[in-house]
């Protein structure tokens, strides 16, 4: 068997992320579990428009993928957060391994329940078709890679999230603020607000997370 | 197999250790003492490359011990304060620990976790305190880490298993030497393992030596006081009796015509470390 200190930097990446992954199996239930909850969510709620929103045409499959993106941000925030409290003692790993494989596993995950979501918004497309064929405009439309990553972006920002919350819960909520307060200032100056707004966040979350990280290591 | 050199180590503004110098260069049973919040834990993470020194050196096994993976593989540090991977059994952490280190001994592991009754299928977080800390030792002894270093081994251990540990510890480093550093305040308990002893005081090491050396380097004189400090001006007074009978501290070199006693390890790092601000009792006489 080969010994960890004779191990590549790779091969002791790898090693941590199947640990941390192995540690961390409740957050893959606890994804699951919570999309599915946000999918019958959707379901029922399009099943229930002919009674309660009789104009509510099949575009309304965008404000049903809402739950499951926030069940999915929820899902990374605890993903940020458990990455960042985990120690793994006594099983020391350098410190650029535990980075690389924390971004990695963050990027992973996120990509997969991108994509995840992304399936699911044609599932239920499909399954309208077939169901209701006469009533459904199928808005499968050609900025769907644009639509996959602003989705992931948005998860990504979730672990940060996480990340901070794990740091220091009150500056998370502070940052949060900061961050709502941006989205409305952007929201009355430019027209495109859901792609400049992500990123005007995006940055208030990056520059945060790296001041509370360099806060961490001057203690 | 550690050496320390002119070690600082500042937690924001407060100093914990200052030119601290260290060095044991062979396999041995050494006890870290010390008063609450001298640096012991600290000094225990340094020498586990956890924690940077602010300045200064630290080398284990002739490498730099921070952040370095030769010295992670060969060395364990098992304190109270330790989580171990929340969602995993215990099973499942030894079979890591048997990834992680070289030269994991499974069959002794096995051996200890049957004799202990530490239920393998549970989480740490599952245990009590004194199985937490049973497990974490035994965890500690099976890696064979050529440093281990165990801080409070025995917290919450109850007497009878306290001492089975204590066996288990030694009969482990007679079995196969290496460098084990136990920090504890159960010096008493501990004293017949060590061979070697390191007092921490006010952020360096007060003393480091041979614990039998230790121990008989200081002898307990009683008389009376005047005649006593006659004799040695510098000697530690530790009681003083309104009916004679006063008690001092001298190196054992000195010679003196008074009643002497042998001292214990234990007393000797007591009265060596104890802080001149009186005793408990003037607390309480202070609201009468």
């Amino acid at each position: 068997m080969m010994s960890f200190q004779t191990m590549s930097s790779n091969q002791l990446s790898r090693f941590f992320i199947k640990w941390t992954w192995r540690n961390n199996r409740q957050i893959v239930l606890f994804t699951i579990v919570s999309q599915l909850i946000a999918l019958a969510l959707a379901l029922v709620t399009e099943d229930q428009r002919m009674q309660g929103f009789a104009d509510f045409q099949f575009t309304s499959i965008y404000y049903n993928l809402v739950p499951l993106i926030v069940a999915g941000c929820l899902s990374t925030m605890m993903l940020g957060a458990a990455l960042k409290q985990q120690r793994l003692e006594p099983f020391q790993f350098p410190k650029h391994v535990k980075q690389r494989g924390s971004i990695v596993i963050a990027v992973l995950y996120s990509a997969a329940l991108t994509l995840a979501i992304i399936l699911t918004r044609y599932v239920i497309g499909i399954y309208f078709l077939l169901i209701e064929p006469e009533q459904t405009i199928l808005r499968a439309n050609e900025q769907v890679w644009l639509q996959a990553m602003l989705l992931f972006v948005w998860l990504m920002m979730a672990c940060i999230l996480g990340f901070l919350y794990a740091i220091n819960k009150v500056y998370a909520f502070l940052v949060c603020i900061v961050s709502l307060v941006a989205m409305i200032v952007v929201a009355q100056l430019f027209e495109h607000v859901l792609y400049i707004g992500t990123a005007s966040i995006a940055v208030i979350l990056a520059a945060a997370l790296i001041w509370m990280i360099r806060q961490e290591e001057a203690v | 197999m550690i050496n320390c050199v002119n070690v600082r180590k500042k937690f924001g503004r407060k100093i914990v250790l200052d030119e601290l110098n260290l060095q044991i260069d062979e396999p041995k049973l050494v006890g870290l003492v010390g008063r609450n919040g001298v640096g012991k834990s600290t000094l225990m993470s340094l020498l586990a490359g956890l924690e940077k020194p602010t300045k200064g050196k630290v080398e284990v096994l002739e490498q730099s011990a921070f952040d370095n993976l030769y010295v992670s593989v060969n060395s364990i540090y098992i304190h109270p304060n330790m989580t171990f991977p929340a969602n995993l059994s215990l099973r499942e952490l030894c079979q890591m620990g048997a990834q992680f280190y070289m030269h994991w001994d499974q069959a002794l592991s096995e051996k200890l976790f049957t004799y202990f009754d530490i239920p393998l299928h549970q989480t740490f977080q599952q245990l009590s305190t004194g199985m937490k800390s049973m497990f974490a030792t035994i965890f500690g002894l099976a890696t064979r880490a050529a440093v281990t270093l165990l801080d409070e081994p025995v917290n919450g251990i109850d007497e009878g298993l306290r001492k089975d540990m204590y066996r288990a510890i030694l009969k482990e480093y007679i079995a196969y030497p290496r460098l084990i550093i136990i920090s504890s305040h159960l010096l008493d308990e501990l004293a017949h393992l060590l061979e070697e002893i390191v007092i921490l005081h006010d952020g360096k090491v007060l003393v480091h030596d041979n614990i039998d050396d230790f121990a008989s380097s200081h002898m307990i004189w009683e008389g009376e006081l005047s005649r006593m400090l006659a004799a040695y001006p510098d000697a530690l007074i530790l009681e003083r009796s309104p009916f004679g009978g006063d008690r001092v501290l001298v190196p054992s070199h000195i010679a003196g015509d008074f009643q002497q006693q042998a001292i214990s390890a234990k007393d000797l790092y007591l009265y060596l470390t104890a802080e001149k601000k009186g005793s408990i009792d003037d607390v309480f006489s202070n609201n009468e």
